[in-house]
């Protein structure tokens, strides 16, 4: 990662692809998983996190003038995420169940199973705010900037959002949606 | 309420949330995502450095825009016929205006010649009639065959 935030704007707007592989190192992992969730498919979430990316490059001469890098990310991987659910919907085909990892076993792996399941279940706006805050890890500030809501409101919706997700679960399990 | 606190039951389940198995992105994602990086860098280099790389380009191209605008301008120029100063002397203004002095005694030269000017001026005019806007307009139009009231313009 580049020693300051300043150099990896410099690094970006200049094109370096040095600057591009530190922020997908900084911020790739967490994009893929966010968007797992948003999509719900691997391939989906692998191709959203590039489209990010290549929009990044698109967009360098003007990343300048943002002020929270972190917000923009998450919200460029929104509007990819919106993007191709759009498109699968219109092309109508189903995406695929996103894999667990292999190490996964025994009664804690099918409470994860049945959590992501019961995340699938929800409308997308309140995937998306459990997407950003726990598994991307954003402060609700954040989230607030990404769905270009106030804190306050994004954190209710959080709340909806666990409560629609807690009565979701204790729904029996329909299995793979 | 304050959103921002959750009653225990949901900070478990979040709990239970953070801590499930999230899915890694595949190793071969890194190197997809720099390579996509790297062809869009190449196929869009940076706008300040396509504005001062190519500036000599840039100001040659200008350069000769504005020769060969510069050069169909002169062209034009030369080319095109203004006939109305040549009109209010000509041969064909001059030999009416005599031709209205012998058959009219009694004009004056300076008048024949307008009389000459504006004969030689009605003679490119066609009639039409004339348009009026509206309902009236269209009733003129429909009364062409009738003898409408014909002007010149």
């Amino acid at each position: 990662m580049p020693a300051t935030p300043d150099d990896l704007f410099e690094g970006l707007a200049a094109g370096r692809e040095e600057a591009f592989a530190a922020l997908y190192d900084a911020y790739g992992a967490r994009l893929f998983a966010a968007a797992c969730v948003m999509l719900g498919s691997r391939e989906e979430a692998e191709d959203a996190v590039q489209d990010v990316f290549v929009g990044l490059v698109r967009a360098r001469e003007r990343l300048r003038h943002i002020e929270n890098l972190k917000a923009y990310l998450f919200a460029s991987l929104r509007y990819a995420a919106i993007h191709r659910m759009r498109r699968a919907k219109a092309l109508q085909f189903d995406t695929a169940e996103v894999a667990m990892p292999a190490a996964d076993a025994g009664p804690d792996a099918e409470i994860s199973r049945r959590l992501d399941r019961a995340l699938r279940r929800l409308p997308r706006e309140q995937r998306e705010v459990i997407a950003l805050h726990v598994d991307a890890g954003l402060t609700f500030a954040e989230v607030a900037a990404v769905l270009d809501l106030s804190a306050n409101t994004a954190a209710s919706r959080y709340r909806y959002a666990m409560e629609k997700l807690r009565e979701a679960m204790k729904e029996p399990d329909r299995g793979p949606v | 309420m304050d959103p921002f606190d959750l009653p225990r039951e949901l900070r478990d389940l979040e709990r239970r949330l953070a801590a499930r198995g999230r899915p890694e992105p595949s190793a071969d994602l890194r190197p997809r995502v720099l390579a996509a990086v790297r062809r869009e860098l190449a196929a869009r280099p940076a706008l300040t450095q396509w504005v001062w790389g190519g500036f000599w380009q840039y100001a040659a191209a200008a350069a000769a825009g504005l020769l060969l605008v510069l050069n169909l301008l002169m062209s034009m120029g030369n080319r095109s016929d203004f006939p109305v100063s040549r009109a209010a002397n000509g041969a064909d203004v001059q030999q009416a205006a005599a031709m209205i002095c012998e058959l009219v005694s009694f004009i004056t030269p300076e008048e024949a010649a307008r009389e000459a000017l504006l004969l030689r001026a009605g003679s490119h005019l066609e009639m039409v009639p004339q348009p009026r806007p509206g309902v009236t307009g269209l009733r003129a139009l429909r009364q062409i065959e009738e003898g409408p009231p014909w002007v010149t313009q």
